[in-house]
C-alpha cells in the first residue's frame, strides 16, 4: 500500500496548502482521519470580481496529485442530477473526463491549477446553466458515449473498432512494433501510427485507458450509434470538411498516407525507422 | 403624492432644522407631482410595475450572464463536464 501523500511529502502538503489558501482564502485544508479535504466557499471570478459562490468539498486522493481530487458541491445549489453532471449516487461533480486530464491538468500540476482550471470551468458553466444558458464549453455525453465522443474527436474517426484498438494499445504495458496498427489499415504499427501511440501513452495513463476500454466494450457498438462524433461536433467550413472527410477515408482504408491527428505527432514517414 | 400633494414637504437630511427647503415645493410643483403620480399609477394599473420601472431583475441577470460569458471566453483550457455512468 502506498503511503499517504501528505505524510510522505509534507513539503508538497505545505506548498499546496499555502498556494491554495493564498489564492482562495475561503477554502481551508482539513484533515479528516487519514484523508485531506479542502472545504469552504469556491468563488467563480472574472477580473477579480466574484460572480458566484459555491460551497464545496474536495477530497484529495491518497496518492495526490497522481489521482484526481473528488469534487462535491455541498451547498445544495446544484441539483444532484446527471444533466448537471452531478452523480446522484454520491453527489460527486464530474468536472472532467480523466482521459482528457493531460490537456487540462497534466501530472505534476499544482492543486491550485486544478482549482483555477477544471473546477473553475465546471462551476462557471453551472452558473450559466442556472441562468438558463447552455454550457459555454459544451459537455461530453454520459458514460461510454462520452468516451467514444472524446476519442472520436481526438483520433478523428467515428469507427468504434479503431478507437478500441487504440485504447488496447494505451492499456497495454508494452506495445510491440510488429503488432498490426490500431487504425486497421493492415500495416505494422512500426510503419504506421507508432509515434501517435507513443505520444498518447505519455499523455493518457494506463488505468484511465483501461477503464475507458472496459466501458466501451460493456456498452457495445449499438449503444454508440447516435453519439455526436467528430464530424458533427466540430464546426468546420465546407472545404475543411471535404478535406477532413477525404483524409479520414484515406486514413481508414490506407489508400494514402494516414493523416496527422490534430494535437498529436504525425505518423512516421515510410523511410523513417520506428523506435518500436 | 396623488392624494396628499398639499401636505408634501421637503427636508435636507444633513441639516433638517437649519435648511428651509419649503420654497422648492410651490403649489404649482405639488400639482405637477400629483398629476405625474396619477399618470404613473394609471400606467401601473394598466401595464404593471415593469412598464414604469423596467425589468430590474432581468437587467441584473443579463449583466451576470455577460460577465460569466466573458469569463468563459478567457478561460485558457476549458473543460467539458462528463459523467461516468448513466
Amino acid at each position: 500500500m502506498t503511503g499517504l501523500w501528505h505524510r510522505v511529502n509534507p513539503t508538497l502538503y505545505q506548498k499546496e496548502k499555502s498556494e491554495v489558501e493564498t489564492h482562495y482564502p475561503d477554502l481551508h485544508f482539513v484533515r479528516v482521519g487519514d484523508s485531506v479535504r479542502l472545504c469552504g466557499t469556491f468563488a467563480v471570478t472574472y477580473e477579480g470580481r466574484v460572480l458566484d459562490r459555491y460551497s464545496v468539498e474536495l477530497q484529495l486522493a491518497r496518492d495526490h496529485p497522481k489521482s484526481l481530487p473528488l469534487v462535491r458541491e455541498v451547498g445544495g445549489r446544484i441539483p444532484q442530477h446527471e444533466h448537471r453532471h452531478i452523480n446522484p449516487r454520491d453527489g460527486m461533480a464530474c468536472v472532467l473526463l480523466p482521459d482528457e486530464r493531460w490537456r487540462v491538468w497534466p501530472p505534476g500540476s499544482s492543486l491550485l491549477s486544478f482549482l483555477t482550471g477544471p473546477v473553475h470551468s465546471f462551476f462557471l458553466a453551472q452558473s450559466l446553466v442556472d441562468l438558463g444558458h447552455p454550457c459555454p464549453f459544451g459537455q461530453w455525453e454520459h458514460g461510454a458515449k462520452g468516451i467514444f465522443q472524446y476519442y472520436s474527436e481526438l483520433l478523428k474517426t467515428s469507427d468504434v473498432r479503431v478507437i478500441c484498438n487504440f485504447l488496447e494499445c494505451l492499456a497495454a504495458k508494452k506495445v510491440k512494433g510488429h503488432w498490426r496498427c490500431p487504425c486497421r489499415n493492415g500495416r505494422l504499427l512500426r510503419h504506421c501510427h507508432s509515434n501517435v501511440i507513443t505520444d498518447l501513452k505519455e499523455k493518457i495513463c494506463r488505468r484511465d485507458a483501461t477503464k475507458s476500454l472496459e466501458m466501451l466494450r460493456a456498452a457495445g457498438p449499438l449503444s454508440l450509434d447516435k453519439v455526436p462524433t467528430a464530424d458533427s461536433v466540430i464546426s468546420i467550413s465546407a472545404s475543411e470538411l471535404q478535406r477532413h472527410t477525404s483524409a479520414e477515408r484515406s486514413y481508414l482504408t490506407c489508400q494514402e498516407e494516414p493523416p496527422t491527428i490534430q494535437g498529436l505527432v504525425s505518423p512516421p514517414q515510410s523511410d523513417q525507422k520506428s523506435q518500436l | 403624492m396623488r392624494d396628499n400633494s398639499a401636505n408634501l414637504c421637503v427636508e435636507d437630511p444633513a441639516n433638517p432644522y437649519g435648511n428651509d427647503l419649503s420654497g422648492l415645493l410651490s403649489a404649482d410643483v405639488k400639482a405637477q407631482l400629483a398629476s405625474a403620480a396619477t399618470r404613473t399609477l394609471a400606467q401601473i394599473e394598466a401595464s404593471g410595475w415593469e412598464a414604469v420601472f423596467g425589468e430590474a431583475e432581468n437587467k441584473e441577470k443579463a449583466e451576470k450572464v455577460q460577465l460569466l460569458r466573458k469569463a468563459a471566453s478567457v478561460t485558457v483550457a476549458p473543460t467539458r463536464a462528463w459523467l461516468p455512468t448513466k
